[in-house]
């Protein structure tokens, strides 16, 4: 088993597998450093992941239907903060709403265009390619581990950097934060925080759509219902684990990747599938409170010491 | 008429209003996208009402969500997200189909035993995450969420190993016992018992959260935490009993549902009734005393829809998307905010003139 886990193809796995993940943790990290607290980042992906392929199918285009799949996941981003923003929703209920939303529009979508409720497999619809990187390549394992992948796989790493950069290096970044921060103090120095929020939200969509499109166009080549799996979800986990630092919540997608893949591998010994399958979704829960567990009793440290210095101060 | 009666009148005009804009989108895209509109409206509108079996899909429909919805206008009404319903729906299903089997006899008493063994396995597992939210303060959205998947898994994996029927060819648990399924209550229809089990924890749900101090505290800590923190109610210990409660509540659904209408447990993915249950809490204002009408309206439509779906060349998943736009427009605050305020100044005008007669 070490062997199979130690092998070029199970890490090769692990990024396959971490793709979706990143790109809803990236996508959940916005919204929240915008004091948005995104859940609807698993109907988002469901629905940019049948505008994906839809779009690829009808023009015969794979560029064509990235742009589409992407268009839907900003209308998605945007749909939410009019709803949560302008229209002044409890953010959990319109989450959930909007989920229950995208479930539905998209078997229905899917059966207006196909008559088929299961999946797209009858539409000649388009993959994104896979890319072999030059010179990479040819090292040995490395090679075998990280080139090859989707496109989306490296557009991830960009998209990873993009944001953090984003965030901490360009005005819009620090007006984003200022916003999530304390909406009211930005407020007050004349920013619009509405408009912030929209915009965050608005790349937040986009971020969680490469994902949905990953999943329908590069993961498998078809769109099927409920495809997506809690994806979402997990990456609004990985980001909670993250702290709101993009490198660390990348790593904690990281972690429910390989849960994801062990589960895969773990298949080919007699371990029952079902226990194996529960694996991501019981290493999020495990490391959701671990992370928070630790952050509560650093918080209390750091209060203790606070005290421990002010009364060093006094005497 | 005073401020409170103004203010529940407007949210019946809102809710009313919301209703009639989303079965506007509901008409305008059946008449868009079918080749008989009339015949597919039809089927919508009146079918649940055009024979008993159809009317009895209805009912049927109103049970499970009807536990579930009363589950999640306690967990809600306290100010927690906790979306453990739909795992505990799928849950407690199993375990009541489980203990049955197990016990392999009919009976009044099997019935109980499984259906208070689904219900208090579900309640404890629903202080799980609730816990961990107290306790370490983890994301209790996404605990209770990913904790819906392990009970799926954990689940199936029951149904493989411990109640699998091998000598069928699906996917299924051994057939119930007989006499451990609940007696239909109304011939031709598979209306059970479980009618009256959904009627009396509404009651006993509104007496719990209307007239009893432990009920009177969680709608406290829902309004204001801090508040009732400092009035000295243990805030914890009521967060754990409304967890306890909401899962006990949503398992005693599912398991309903499987002994009403099933004869195998043979669910392979959660049954979303546990979403069902929230947005139906949600029209119904987290008020437990508005669920049956709220459920029965949902259970009225997508009924409807599902007749529809059958059939029609509408599919049923149209209202399910419209259902939830519903949703967003009664829990906006935002919506109709403008009439509110009208409609409050008015009142305050009315009641300056009056006091200066």
């Amino acid at each position: 088993m070490i062997q199979l886990i130690l092998s070029s193809q199970f890490l090769f796995g692990v990024l396959r597998l971490t793709t979706p993940i990143i790109f809803a943790t990236l996508s959940c990290l916005i919204a929240k450093k915008a004091g948005v607290r995104n859940i609807t980042i698993e109907g988002t992906m469901l629905c940019s992941a049948l505008g994906g392929v839809a779009v690829s199918a009808w023009t015969q285009n794979v560029w064509m239907g990235l742009l589409a799949g992407m268009a839907v996941g900003v209308g998605v981003g945007l749909f939410l903060g009019y709803f949560h923003i302008i229209m002044d929703t409890d953010i959990w209920l319109t989450g959930i709403a909007i989920n229950q939303f995208a479930n539905g529009l998209t078997v229905f979508v899917m059966f207006l265009i196909t008559g088929d409720k299961g999946s797209t497999s009858s539409l000649p619809s388009l993959t994104i390619p896979n890319v072999h990187l030059p010179l990479i390549e040819k090292i040995p394992i490395i090679g075998q581990i990280v080139s090859g992948q989707s496109l989306l796989t490296y557009l991830a790493v960009v998209l990873l950097l993009v944001i953090y950069i984003l965030l901490y290096k360009t005005p819009l970044g620090l007006r984003i934060r200022a916003v999530g921060e304390y909406a009211l103090a930005a407020e007050s120095v004349g920013e619009n925080a509405d408009r912030i929020k929209l915009i965050a939200l608005g790349i937040s969509g986009l971020c969680a759509s490469f994902g949905g499109m990953f999943m329908s166009m590069s993961y498998s080549s078809r769109f099927a219902r409920d495809m997506v799996a809690g994806r979402g979800f997990i990456g609004i986990a990985a980001e909670s684990m993250g702290g709101g630092r993009p490198m660390a919540a990348a790593a904690a997608a990281l972690f429910f990747g390989v849960a994801d893949s062990l589960a895969n591998i773990l298949q080919s010994f007699s371990i029952p599938s079902e226990l194996l399958m529960a694996i991501p979704y019981l290493a999020t829960i495990v490391g959701l409170v671990v992370y928070s567990a630790k952050k509560q009793k650093d918080e209390q440290r750091c209060i203790q010491q606070n005290i421990r210095n002010e009364t060093d101060d006094k005497s | 008429m005073n401020s409170r009666q103004v203010n529940e009148m407007f949210q019946i005009i809102k809710t009313m209003l919301a209703i009639l804009v989303a079965m506007v989108f509901a008409f305008l895209f059946i008449v868009l996208i079918s080749n008989e509109p009339l015949a597919a409206l039809k089927a919508f509108l009146v079918g649940p009402f055009s024979s008993m079996r159809r009317f009895g899909n209805l009912i049927e429909f109103f049970i499970p969500v009807c536990f579930t919805a009363l589950g999640a206008c306690i967990i809600f009404s306290i100010g927690q997200c906790s979306v453990i319903g739909e795992g505990a729906v799928f849950f407690g299903g199993l375990i009541a189909a489980w203990i049955s089997i197990k016990m392999g006899t009919g009976g009044m008493a099997v019935q109980l035993a499984a259906l208070l063994g689904a219900a208090l396995v579900c309640g404890l597992i629903a202080m799980i995450p609730m816990h961990l939210k107290l306790k370490y303060n983890a994301d209790l959205f996404v605990d209770s969420l990913m904790l819906n998947y392990v009970l799926l898994y954990m689940g199936t994996f029951i149904l493989n190993y411990s109640i699998r029927d091998s000598e069928i060819g699906m996917t299924a648990s051994y057939a119930l016992p007989e006499g451990s399924t609940l007696p239909v209550l109304v011939q031709k229809t598979q209306i059970t018992t479980a009618l009256l089990l959904a009627v009396a924890a509404v009651i006993l749900v509104v007496i719990f959260m209307e007239k009893t101090s432990v009920g009177y505290q969680m709608r406290m800590v829902g309004l204001n935490e801090k508040f009732a923190r400092y009035s000295g109610m243990s805030v914890g210990k009521l967060c754990m009993l409304s967890a306890f409660l909401g899962g006990l509540l949503s398992g005693a659904g599912g398991a309903v549902e499987i002994l009403g209408r099933y004869e195998r447990f043979q669910w392979l993915g959660l049954p979303g009734f546990g979403w069902d249950g929230i947005l139906i809490a949600t029209i119904a204002g987290f008020k437990a005393r508005n669920v049956p009408i709220a459920a029965l309206f949902i259970a009225y439509i997508r009924t409807g829809a599902d007749i529809m779906n059958r059939t029609c060349d509408v599919p049923s998943e149209l209202i399910i998307a419209i259902q939830s736009l519903l949703i967003l427009m009664i829990a906006s605050r935002g919506f109709l905010s403008k009439l509110h305020q009208r409609l409050i100044v008015q009142h305050v005008k009315s009641n300056a003139a009056e006091s200066e007669v």
